[in-house]
């Protein structure tokens, strides 16, 4: 799919240079480690070797749901029966903010970063950390 | 009534420079006729069946109005109380003290001509500490509960929405139903988005949401603290709940460029009132934000100042060194290629508040502003290493040491390159702190998401 197709049926704003940058390209599934700015999507085999316990209640997402708040959020956007999430995850490192278990390819939007596309399977979706006086997530 | 269809070719080629007349319009800073402004106000409470309140207050700035309005009709509502004078005093002396004298004397002008100089006078000389004797714990709670019933009539008081629907939306439908849709989608790009993008999405929004932010915080601690809690959360919840209820002024032209549009260039022909209707709402919004009240309207004047650059699809506030908006009172926003900053990003960055601002972005904003090779330089950073940013080629990860007492102990700078281009080409960079004890560059990426080295390294894609 291509992003303006996308960005069509949403109501996320998508910035006009970021459309142009992505004019002709279909979004690639990604079924790696990807990043959407400071958002990590981490496969979940790889996420429990990080400290991340997969999470057993889960509950049905359809349309937009905002993963992580911020000047732009990042927004998940789902067709019915294609994922599930779960926002109840232990964390050793204490960064993950939601377990997305997807059945067909969902797409993660940002008004800057355009578009992922997860594959199936499990993704745990992490924010970014910074050392200070104390360890603090990154603000934007 | 003749259904419009099609545009002549000659009311097409009017669209760009009827655009650009109300992005003029929309920009202008040339301070606004207030006899036209308030005369198209009265209008418009005729238009929506609303008593005309006669006393207009004009203030400085939107900061102003937006604690100003909301409060003034809330020291309206509470005077009609039964502890009216205590509870008049206590709000007077919270706005006083909270938000400065030119909240408080558009208050006390505003409040005055609505219930007479006496009450007037004696809400503006309630200031000071015969205020909280009288508000002290005995009455206390009685004042607080009697204020905070009042913050619901209050913002019921303010009458934007009945404003907006007798005159704004009623025009606009009329105007819908009398057109054809290809042409209202012709108009509607080349008049109405053009516009909004130049002027009501670049400025007002801008605008908007740094009042908002103004609000939360200004009337949180502010009032919070200044007076007894009480009082503090009423204000509080009235300037929250309602400070947004004001109509846009120059900053909405979109909408009435593409209304105007069909009745100056296009020469629609609507039944009754309507176009009367629209000049009364255009000359009202000939200034800035207003706020209409039962018993006040609150007008700001015209900024002094507005700075824009522009960019391939759009226009948004920015000045390299001074505030991007600036009002005649003083009060202004900055902003750094339309992001919303504090004023030392613009006016005087330097390494040490740059260290200590916790935003990632507006550390970005302030690096930038500053200039990332001096920043470099000046801050004293020592290169530790760098190494390929996996999944961002051709970009480096740079880790760097701070020099001591800069930073807290213990920190290291990682100094990124963004995955997605800006609109002018270029790409962001970020400077972030990371623990010291790693002195591999992809380590330290690796740490920010909580992750391996090796695992990080395998990072297929970022944008």
């Amino acid at each position: 799919m291509l992003l303006a197709e996308l960005a069509e049926k949403t109501r996320i704003d998508i910035y006009p240079h970021v459309l142009d940058a992505w004019a002709d390209a279909e979004i690639p599934i990604s079924d790696g480690l990807v990043a959407q700015g400071d958002v990590m999507f981490i496969p979940m085999r790889l996420a429990a070797e990080n400290g991340v316990d997969e999470p057993d209640t889960w509950e049905p997402v359809t349309g937009e749901t905002t993963l992580v708040e911020g000047v732009h959020a990042h927004v998940l956007v789902a067709g019915p029966g294609d994922c599930r999430i779960s926002r109840q995850v232990t964390d050793s490192e204490a960064l993950t903010i939601g377990v997305v278990d997807v059945a067909r390819p969902v797409h993660v939007l940002h008004a800057e970063h355009g578009a992922v596309a997860l594959a199936p399977g499990k993704w745990a979706v992490r924010r970014t950390r910074e050392q200070a006086d104390m360890i603090r997530m990154v603000e934007d | 009534m003749k259904r419009l269809t099609a545009l002549t070719d000659a009311q097409q080629a009017e669209m760009g420079p009827w655009a650009q007349f109300w992005i003029d319009q929309g920009l202008s800073t040339e301070p606004a006729d207030r006899r036209v402004v308030e005369d198209g106000i009265r209008r418009c409470y005729e238009y929506a069946d609303l008593g005309w309140p006669v006393n207009v207050v004009w203030v400085d700035s939107p900061i102003v109005l937006a604690f100003a309005a909301p409060t003034a009709a809330l020291v309206l509502e509470a005077l009609r109380k039964p502890v009216g004078s205590a509870v008049g005093s206590a709000v007077g002396s919270a706005v006083g003290s909270a938000v400065g004298s030119a909240v408080y004397s558009a208050v006390g002008s505003a409040v005055g001509s609505a219930v007479g100089s006496a009450v007037g006078s004696a809400v503006r000389s309630a200031v000071g500490s015969a205020v909280y004797s009288a508000v002290d714990s005995a009455v206390g709670s009685a004042v607080g509960s009697a204020v905070d019933s009042a913050v619901g009539s209050a913002v019921d008081s303010a009458v934007g929405s009945a404003v907006y629907s007798a005159v704004y939306s009623a025009v606009g439908s009329a105007v819908y139903s009398a057109v054809g849709s290809a042409v209202d989608s012709a108009v509607d790009s080349a008049v109405d988005s053009a516009v909004r993008s130049a002027v009501d999405s670049a400025v007002d929004s801008a605008v908007d949401s740094a009042v908002d932010s103004a609000v939360r915080s200004a009337v949180g601690s502010a009032v919070g603290s200044a007076v007894g809690s009480a009082v503090g959360s009423a204000v509080y919840s009235a300037v929250r709940s309602a400070w947004w209820k004001r109509l846009g002024g120059r900053w909405w032209s979109g909408w009435l460029g593409w209304l105007t549009f069909f009745r100056d260039i296009a020469g629609l022909d609507l039944e009754g009132d309507q176009w009367h209707r629209l000049g009364a709402y255009q000359d009202a919004n000939a200034a800035g934000w207003w706020w209409p009240h039962r018993e006040f309207v609150m007008v700001c004047d015209t900024p002094q100042t507005i700075h824009l650059e522009t960019t391939g699809d759009g226009r948004r506030l920015h000045h390299e060194a001074a505030p991007a908006i600036r009002f005649r009172d003083g009060w202004g926003l900055w902003f750094w290629h339309g992001l919303n900053v504090p004023s030392w990003v613009v006016e005087e960055p330097s390494p040490e508040l740059i260290a200590g601002e916790q935003n990632a972005e507006v550390r970005r904003a302030a690096i930038e502003s500053y200039g990332w090779d001096r920043w470099i330089t000046h801050a004293g950073l020592t290169p530790v290493a760098s190494a390929p940013d996996p999944g961002n080629a051709p970009h480096d990860l740079l880790l760097y040491d701070p020099p001591a007492g800069l930073y807290p102990p213990g920190v290291r700078l990682l100094l990124m390159t963004n995955g997605s281009v800006e609109r002018d080409g270029t790409r962001r960079r970020y400077a972030e702190t990371v623990p010291s004890e790693i002195s591999d560059p992809v380590t330290a990426a690796a740490w920010r998401v909580g992750l391996r080295r090796d695992d990080y390294a395998a990072l297929s894609r970022r944008t």
